[in-house]
């Protein structure tokens, strides 16, 4: 019995012994530092990259973000190109100079002069005419800043003395301008007197231009010294940095010129090529006048420009030359003077027929053109804009209307990793428009490596629309595309530097229909991308 | 006779194995056929041990502590072998992926489980009454991880058109204390029955009571939708929680000896003898709750999802390329719609009750066939696993077990269990899992369960099988 348990015993330590054994060879393969090298990780990927709902309005904010899209009650819309081709303001047109008189006179006291004895010398009266540009006539002027400034001095003098100076026909709240300036003994005096408020009236009768009246009276404050009368003053005064809030006269006749400014269209930015019919386009001339002053311009040698399209150049015809620009009726007040060319008067759909990147302009001008006396004014505020306006009402046709678009692009160097690279694109047309597109991957030296689409997949058809005169959209058009780059096709895109984006557009029935473009209209694009790339450990 | 006997007894259990695709169960099967091991009891309250009286001892030590530890790590969803393959010619391991995804189930689990007996002792009165008393710490911890989840490893794509699903992704965690007593009695010469009241405190917990989540790829677009609704309870000291300062170990008493969170369970057995050779046996454990009051959190997501469609181009074409900030514009979208909504809320949790039914045939005097079928029940879903287990015994000193079990979707598991009585003092081991000693990488559940005892019989009677 002792036996037969002992063989169990026996047996089982053998088993525990194979046991053992057998477990001393597994480390291996828990050992992490055993794990293959340049191994790698498969993994297939799906995921949405765009979704974006696209309206004109989108769209247009690539050519120009000043929000130049308009629409009406219907929600037609126009695209309007602006800019101020000449601008000029009061203190540009009408600047007063500086004026210096520098009165010198001559006075006599008699009498001793005691300590506080005062002796008055008799006035004296200075006439200046202002000098102004252009000859103007100004027959009063508000001022808004400037000063009156003074540099006197005595020779010889001993005393001291107060000098009265009077502008009669200077007045500020109804209140002749009347200031003492006073004068210690023979050292040079400085003063300046502010003169913002004071509306000067100018004498312009019997002969005289833009000319005033100054009054001095020195009086004589004893110290004791001998009077050696007669004394000799220099007055060294001057206007300086007259601004005026007002002034009236006769501003005669000035002239400007301004060549060669320009509204850029940027709506055909990026047009290369192509044929474009717009149904009613305009230019708009919206000039501003604040002046009282009646002013003739020239709007010369107006063209449009063209980068791509023959004739590459076209003069605008039908604006009128000159324009008489009326002047504002009364103070604060402006006129506004307008001109607008369109079909009827103009060439124009011509010139927008050719998609002009550029209108480009002279403009010269002359107030006052009748040359006849004149009672102008002006003010601060006052000013006189030249506003040109370009307006394009997307109502029309276009055929073969090229657009196109060079942008950077990389892929990386890791693009290789990559099994294939699907783009399933989706789109959802709702303008009635159609289009045939393509993207072109460019290496460094501008060589074309690949591109996206195949040839029948680049049509995205235009969305159905009714008759005139709406022309609405009753129904957009879905299109899927699904584009797969195999491994050899992403590695040669490995050297892609660059992105053509390139899009062929012709309104329904290859151009041949009219097309109206609402702002509700919009184009759907949902750009997903699925991959199977190798990540190596 | 006797393989038609054992046929009508096993059929059910095998049908039950080739129609179930969840086998994931907890471990611990073989010691429920090792009777002269006091501890074997606690899966079945109706199988009365063979000693007399014992007390749970502390090796070496010989004190009554610590007189049984069971420690437990299984993963049902695959083996280290099915994740990295070794190749013996160029002597280099890789992933070997499509092995990998092979293995897993719709949803996987894994779990730890750390069983520590502090005190036991147990008697029997005129044969026929026995009295066990036990207090135990038990951790649980369990982790689901769904395929899907790790099948986005892969990428998304497999999924166009349908879904990733993550339903139930989630921890549960829940470390007790249970101190037990159990009665069993002989009603008559065929029947026992036997029970166990546990009152139980609850220390930690993490409880995930909702887990819904999944992304959707759509078919057209490849749009991605992605869907959650969570609710996750917590149970922890303070200062476990954010902003409370450091968890130290002058907090470890209060831990342990924070009874705030009591709760109850209850454990039923029934052992039916058919004759001489023939037994059979049933029980249910853990039938409970625990009240969680202590430290306790609601985390909570809304039912809501998030459909990422794509960058709207828009601003590009105005010139921003401030690609982070669009990045950023996303991720507070989703940071808005994903809001984990935290709140202070005392909660309920069940324990996770056991089924355990088995078939017995005494072949002699000192060998033993068993059939176990266990079923734990977890998120209302039974999570069985099956053991063929033989006994044999040598003298009065060395009882020895063999089994065989499929468990945790695995079909390898040889376990081995003995005790040694040197005199009163009891040595037992067990494990159903051997091979994981020699083939670990081959293995998907490890387990020991190891302890010693004093044990005491009935003079002239030597323990016999039940």
């Amino acid at each position: 019995m002792k036996t037969l348990l002992l063989l169990k015993y026996a047996k089982m330590l053998l088993l525990i012994l194979v046991v053992l054994s057998l477990s001393s060879c597994y480390k291996d393969r828990f050992n992490m530092n055993k794990l293959e090298k340049n191994g790698e990780w498969s993994a297939d990927v799906a995921a949405p990259l765009v979704y974006s709902s696209l309206t004109l309005k989108d769209l247009l904010n690539d050519f120009d973000q000043n929000n130049l899209v308009t629409e009406d009650a219907t929600n037609f819309l126009n695209l309007i190109y602006w800019k101020n081709v000449y601008s000029k303001n009061a203190e540009d047109l009408l600047g007063i100079p500086n004026q210096n008189l520098n009165t010198t006179y001559t006075f006599d006291v008699v009498g001793t002069l005691p300590f506080g004895v005062d002796l008055v010398a008799p006035p004296n009266t200075t006439y200046y005419s202002f000098t102004t540009p252009n000859n103007m006539i100004i027959d009063n002027v508000l001022l808004k800043s400037g000063s009156f400034d003074f540099l006197i001095n005595i020779a010889g003098f001993t005393h001291n003395a107060t000098i009265n100076v009077a502008i009669p026909t200077a007045t500020k709240a109804g209140i002749p301008f009347n200031q003492n300036i006073d004068i210690f003994g023979s050292a040079t005096t400085s003063q300046h007197i502010d003169l913002a408020g004071y509306n000067i009236v100018f004498d312009n009768t019997g002969g005289n231009q833009n000319r005033i009246t100054i009054i001095y009276t020195v009086t004589v404050h004893g110290q004791g010294g001998a009077n050696n009368s007669p004394y000799t003053i220099n007055m060294g005064e001057s206007f300086t940095n007259l601004k005026f809030q007002e002034i009236h006269g006769d501003f005669k006749q000035l002239s400007f010129n301004f060549p060669g400014d320009s509204v850029q269209l940027r709506l055909f930015s990026n047009d290369i090529h192509g044929s474009l019919e717009l149904e009613d386009p305009k230019i708009h001339v919206n000039i501003n006048n604040s002046f009282g002053l009646p002013i003739a311009i020239n709007i010369t040698n107006v063209n449009a420009s063209a980068g791509w399209n023959a004739p590459y150049q076209l003069p605008v015809n039908g604006i009128p030359v000159p324009i008489n620009i009326n002047p504002a009726l009364t103070v604060g007040d402006s006129a506004l003077t307008t001109f607008s060319c369109d079909k009827t008067n103009s060439n124009l759909m011509s010139v927008i027929s050719i998609a002009p990147q550029w209108i480009t302009t002279d403009i010269s001008g002359l107030s006052n053109p009748s040359g006849a006396p004149a009672s102008n004014f002006a003010t601060a505020a006052s000013h006189f804009n030249v506003n040109m306006q370009v307006e394009l009402p997307l109502y029309g046709r276009a055929w073969n209307f090229v657009l196109q678009d060079t942008t950077k692009f990389d892929f990386g160097t890791d693009i290789d990793r990559a099994e294939y690279l699907e783009f399933r694109i989706n789109t959802q047309n709702g303008f009635p428009i159609d289009a045939i597109t393509q993207l072109y991957f460019l290496d460094a030296s501008n060589h074309v490596i690949d591109s996206i689409l195949p040839q029948d997949e680049q049509i995205i058809s235009g969305a159905l629309s009714g008759g005139a005169p709406d022309y609405r959209v009753y129904e957009s058009v879905h299109k899927l595309t699904q584009i797969v780059f195999e491994k050899s096709r992403l590695t040669a895109l490995k050297n892609t530097k660059k992105l053509i984006i390139r899009g062929r557009l012709a309104t329904s029935q290859n151009g041949s229909q009219i097309v109206k473009i609402y702002s509700d209209y919009a184009l759907e694009v949902r750009l997903a991308v699925r991959a199977k790339f190798n990540v190596q450990y | 006779m006797f393989v038609k006997k054992f046929t009508i007894l096993t059929l059910p259990f095998l049908l039950f194995l080739m129609v179930s695709d969840i086998v994931k169960a907890q471990n611990d099967m073989t010691i429920y056929n090792l009777g002269s091991v006091p501890q074997a009891y606690y899966n079945n309250p109706a199988l009365m041990p063979d000693t007399k009286y014992h007390i749970g001892c502390m090796p070496v030590l010989f004190i009554p502590i610590l007189s049984s530890n069971y420690t437990s790590i299984s993963n049902s969803g695959f083996r280290w072998d099915n994740l990295m393959h070794y190749d013996k010619t160029v002597d280099s391991i890789r992933p070997d992926t499509t092995k990998f995804f092979n293995n897993l189930s719709k949803k996987n689990y894994l779990a730890l489980n750390q069983h520590i007996e502090l005190l036991s002792f147990g008697f029997k009165i005129k044969h026929k009454h026995y009295i066990n008393v036990s207090l135990t710490e038990k951790i649980n911890f369990r982790f689901c991880y769904p395929e899907d989840m790790l099948l986005l490893s892969k990428g998304n794509s497999q999924f166009i058109g349908s879904e990733a699903n993550f339903d139930g992704i989630g921890v549960d965690m829940m470390h007790y204390h249970e101190l037990a007593i159990g009665y069993t009695t002989e009603i008559n010469k065929k029947w026992t029955v036997g029970g166990r009241a546990k009152l139980l405190f609850g220390l930690a917990n993490v409880w995930t009571y909702k887990s819904k989540a999944s992304l959707a790829v759509n078919n057209d677009y490849f749009d991605l939708t992605a869907s959650s609704n969570m609710i996750v309870y917590t149970s922890a000291p303070e200062k476990l929680y954010g902003g409370n300062g450091k968890f130290g170990s002058k907090d470890i008493p209060n831990y342990l000896l924070n009874f705030g969170n009591p709760g109850f369970g209850i454990d039923l057995g029934v052992n039916y003898k058919i004759d001489d050779k023939w037994s059979v046996a049933g029980s249910v454990l853990d039938f409970g709750y625990i009240f969680w009051n202590t430290g306790t959190r609601k985390y909570s997501t809304a039912d809501t999802s998030f459909i990422f469609r794509g960058i709207d181009v828009k601003g590009l074409l105005n010139g921003n390329t401030d690609y982070m900030a669009m990045f950023k514009k996303i991720t507070d979208s989703l940071s808005n719609i994903f809001k984990i909504d935290e709140k202070n809320q005392k909660y309920t949790t069940p324990l996770n009750p056991k089924i355990f039914l088995s078939a017995n045939y005494q072949i002699g005097k000192r060998d033993r066939v068993s059939l176990v079928f266990r079923g734990d029940i977890y998120k209302s879903t039974i999570h069985p696993a099956f053991t063929l287990a033989y006994n044999c015994r040598f003298g009065n000193i060395l009882d020895l077990v063999v089994s065989y079990s499929y468990m945790n979707r695995d079909f390898l598991n040889l376990g081995f269990g003995s005790s040694v009585r040197f005199g009163p003092f009891q040595i037992f081991i067990t494990t159903d899992n051997v091979l994981a000693a020699i083939i670990p990488y081959h293995t998907k559940n490890i387990n020991a369960h190891f302890g010693c005892n004093y044990v005491f019989y009935y003079k002239k009677s030597t323990p016999l099988f039940r």
